[in-house]
């Protein structure tokens, strides 16, 4: 993955530009959030309920007198924790059945695809409805669910690669000499596979982002008084007749943030897709 | 044919089936007690006993699943536990409206997006090409009920053109449509930038084949090639693709439900999930499971009708 | 031999790709004659610049290749200096193509009598009278029971099958000249013998005219009235068919029908070939394009591409010094 080469196609493609400052921007402010918050996005302040934008509250406040901006700031550190801990769970998971689908018996294998293919088309939201119901929206739960539906991207990918290698001449060739084939397939297998497992993640993010937006405006996601944009979203649909600004502005972080790593994802996988990978 | 529709009932048959154990499986495997969860921690043992009575968890797994599947096949998806009425009759009450729904957000996306995806690939590394481009991973990127929270925001609440809530009055349907346009378009702005994309890329592979230079050599003019020729054939993958995506489009169908206060599965779906109402939660995976094997095999006919070589599986 | 202006009359066409190092040329300065009724055969191995001169005639190029000189007459018209619209209305209006890979003639998920009558559409006339026209024309290539054939797609037939189609489908937009590129390659030695009749008879009774591109030796002298011999994008010789396959007087001519397979009655412990290699089309060189692997090659050959000269009754030669010369 040369670099040089990734820097030079961003400069050229304005759409990939605005995407790598985007998350970058993103990222920096989850990670310092609570630096960068002007107000304790805890603190209520009831004469200020459902302030428009001001000197003092540049976005207004919510239905509680809470700086929106502040929240939001602290809503990305949220949204950016539970992409991390999610798109994690998801990976160890999709690469460990991956090997598995791709290093076992053939029947384990078809029996995993129809799994993966199962969890890829099934309509999410129902089913993430539905599991919450079980459990109970508590913060492991939701970060659970939604890991649970990005499992199938990186199972796949993983698999891909274990056939791949599985037969490949120079694997055999090792196993002659002696080495076990799991740490073979890791081994050989981690190189070309990180590539396009970023483009996955990155792809990945923004339907993170979605649904978790989606569960915590339903009431079943992230709970208040935790501000995710989710539940900014929810306060604000609440109000969105006496006060619309707080709708308005609760979903701009969203279409910022999938926008930023659609644009990005589309800029990578183009890089490292398996038709120029020949060219290396 | 009809061997081809035996198959395919086997496997709607295959599907509901690993739906239905599926969510028993996570009922046993997820952690935390239903009963709990259902009546809030302040609930008394006695209670708790008596729910889980009355929901039948105090049987063992294989039992329940047997209760269930034996149910299943009379066509009995148990009954809601607070009001008591059949479940089946909960959700194929809802059902039509999310239906409608669905099929009206797929209907005009699948046309403007055909539309646009012939014309980019007509007009490929234009400008047209570019900004259509740009556009489709816009409108992919955005969750969809996002753009329905700023349709209703701008459309219903700030210029008061279509209204924000419900689906009309019954008998109206001019109301009707009128209630319709905002949700349609939010569920279905994704799919006209995915249409377009999978269109475009497909028919730019399909021009390159030879049966398409040949068509040059007989005179023809690119757009007839295109449209006559090279459509027909592209469209097959595109068809695949929303055939499979066909559960993110009742996901967003339920998003826009509950966005646009609209009767139906979502509206239905999430107050039973609010309620903790456990049989029509699982009702509705299960129907839904079964719609998903319809739409598969209403996908593979389009297809074997589109391209002859697919009918070899008929 | 005509006095009438050709109805292919190709004057020193060149026809180039660009490269990273140049323009790499397929074909340079072909002079190339075709007379209406006529069946003139093309003759080169693969790299000759056949296929070339075909898309170059069609105005199908790919891959960036462009015209890059030279004139081509169709009845008086230049097709090189054509815009668009005007080659399109004679692709299909007077000329007409039948490939080499029947299957990749025709639409897999249309009908083939759908197709066929797809063909006539420049053809005003009503849809029953074209259905009429295409079981005549199936008749005429030998499809037996063309109405039941009709409903059925490309990919239920066999090659030789589909050649035939392919050839009526041609024929249906009533050509002038008809190019056939490697028509048989793909078939096996019967059907190629049928379909090589089958052309023959088109010319004898519809008078189409036909430029029959092929490096099968043997198809070719049974076919052609006359012949153009091509290596690495030139033209070497040209003539009667009969003065060519018997008389030939280019050296690689000659050590073509050589090397030909059917040309050998005894056993042989090693078939000929000859020997080196082609030349690389981006570094041309000077002299003759032969020279390097021509056994009379002189000092001269190398450092002169010789032009086409006659030496006999529309009979021409592009060596300083063929066979009958040499014998004399």
């Amino acid at each position: 993955m040369p670099r040089s080469e990734i820097l030079a196609g961003l400069s050229r493609d304005r759409m990939a530009l605005f995407g790598a400052v985007t998350v970058a921007l993103i990222l920096l402010v989850a990670l310092f959030a609570p630096l960068l918050a002007p107000y304790d996005p805890a603190q209520i302040s009831i004469p200020h309920r459902l302030e428009p934008a001001g000197p003092r509250h540049w976005l207004g406040t919510d239905q509680l007198g809470r700086d929106t901006l502040s929240r939001l700031l602290v809503g990305t550190r949220v949204a950016m924790s539970v992409a991390l801990l999610s798109i994690g769970g998801a990976m160890a998971a999709g690469i460990a059945l991956g090997l598995v689908a791709g290093y076992g018996p053939k029947l384990v294998d078809l029996g995993l695809l129809l799994l993966l293919d199962t969890i890829s088309t099934v309509p999410v939201i129902i089913f993430a409805l539905a599991l919450l119901t079980l459990t109970g929206p508590s913060l492991p739960a939701v970060i659970g669910v939604i890991g649970f539906f990005s499992v199938p991207g990186y199972a796949r990918l993983v698999r891909a690669e274990t056939l791949r290698l599985k037969s490949a001449d120079f694997i055999l060739a090792e196993r002659v000499m002696g080495a076990g084939l799991p740490r073979l397939l890791f081994l050989h297998m981690m190189p070309n596979v990180i590539g396009p497992l970023l483009v996955v993640v990155t792809m990945d993010v923004p339907s993170v982002i979605g649904l978790e937006a989606g569960l915590s405006f339903l009431g079943i996601g992230i709970q208040p008084p935790t501000p995710s944009w989710g539940t900014l979203l929810n306060d604000g649909f609440s109000f969105v007749r006496q006060a619309p600004f707080l709708v308005l502005v609760a979903g701009i972080p969203v279409i910022l943030a999938t926008l930023g790593f659609t644009f990005l994802g589309e800029f990578l996988r183009e890089h490292w897709n398996p038709a120029s990978r020949g060219r290396r | 044919m009809a061997g081809f529709l035996l198959r395919r009932l086997l496997l709607a048959a295959g599907v509901v089936a690993g739906a239905g154990v599926l969510i028993f499986l996570l009922i046993y495997a997820v952690p935390g007690d239903p009963a709990t969860t259902a009546l809030g921690p302040r609930a008394s043992p006695e209670m708790r006993a008596a729910f889980r009575a009355a929901m039948g968890l105090d049987r063992p797994l294989p039992v329940q699943m047997a209760r269930f599947f034996g149910r299943l096949l009379q066509g009995d998806l148990g009954r809601d536990i607070w009001s008591g009425r059949p479940v089946t009759e909960i959700l194929f009450e809802a059902l039509p409206h999310t239906l409608i729904l669905a099929l009206c957000s797929l209907g005009w996306s699948v046309l403007l997006g055909i539309g646009l995806g012939c014309m980019s690939a007509a007009r490929r590394g234009g400008a047209f090409d570019r900004v259509a481009g740009a556009l489709s991973i816009a409108t992919i990127a955005i969750p969809p009920f996002l753009i329905a929270i700023y349709c209703l925001l701008l459309f219903a609440v700030e210029l008061r053109w279509f209204p924000a809530i419900g689906a009309g009055t019954p008998g109206d349907w001019t109301s009707q449509l009128g209630a319709l346009v905002l949700p349609s378009f939010s569920v279905g702005l994704a799919w006209v930038g995915y249409i377009a994309r999978a269109l475009r890329g497909s028919l730019i592979e399909v021009m390159r084949e030879r049966y398409i230079i040949a068509a040059r050599a007989f005179g023809l003019s690119e757009r007839t090639i295109l449209l006559r020729h090279a459509l027909r054939i592209a469209l097959v993958p595109v068809v695949s693709i929303v055939g499979v995506g066909f559960g993110s489009l009742l996901s967003g169908s339920v998003l826009a439900e509950i966005v646009f206060a609209r009767p139906g599965l979502g509206k239905t779906v999430y107050e039973a999930v609010l309620a903790r109402n456990y049989p029509v939660v699982t009702g509705a995976v299960v129907l839904t499971a079964g719609l998903y094997a319809v739409v598969m095999l209403l996908t593979d006919l389009v297809i074997a009708l589109l391209d002859q070589r697919n009918r070899a599986a008929l | 031999m005509t006095f009438a202006p050709p109805l292919l009359d190709i004057r020193d066409l060149s026809v180039c790709y660009p490269g990273l190092s140049g323009a790499a040329c397929a074909l340079r300065h072909i002079d190339l004659r075709l007379h209406a009724g006529e069946i003139l055969g093309v003759v080169g191995e693969s790299g000759s610049g056949k296929t070339t001169l075909i898309a170059a005639v069609m105005r199908l190029l790919s891959g960036g290749a462009k015209i890059a000189g030279g004139e081509i007459l169709f009845d008086g018209v230049d097709l090189a200096a054509l815009d668009e619209d005007g080659i399109r209305r004679l692709r299909g209006g007077g000329l007409a193509l039948v490939g080499q890979q029947p299957m990749a003639a025709f639409n897999p998920v249309l009908t083939l009598g759908r197709q066929l009558l797809d063909v006539q559409y420049r053809d005003p006339a009503p849809a029953a009278e074209k259905q009429k026209r295409v079981l005549a024309m199936l008749k005429r290539v030998g499809i037996s029971d063309p109405e039941s054939q009709l409903g059925r797609y490309a990919t239920q037939f066999s090659g030789g099958m589909l050649q035939r189609f392919s050839i009526a489908a041609a024929l249906l937009t009533r050509p002038r000249l008809l190019i056939a590129d490697e028509p048989t390659t793909a078939l096996d030695t019967t059907t190629e013998a049928q379909i090589l009749a089958l052309l023959r008879e088109i010319r004898d009774e519809m008078g189409c005219s036909i430029l029959f591109v092929s490096h099968h030796l043997g198809s070719v002298a049974s076919l052609c009235d006359r012949v153009c011999v091509l290596y690495a994008g030139e033209v070497m010789e040209s003539g009667p068919a009969r003065d060519i396959f018997t008389r030939p007087a280019h050296p690689y001519t000659r050590r073509l029908l050589e090397c030909d397979p059917s040309a050998h009655h005894e056993r042989a412990h090693r078939l000929p070939t000859i020997g080196g290699s082609l030349p690389d089309p981006a570094s041309p060189l000077e002299g003759c394009v032969f020279a390097p692997r021509c056994p009379e090659a002189s000092s001269a050959c190398l450092s002169e591409n010789p032009p086409l000269r006659r030496i006999g009754l529309g009979h021409l030669v592009a060596c300083p010094r063929p066979h009958h010369e040499r014998l004399a």
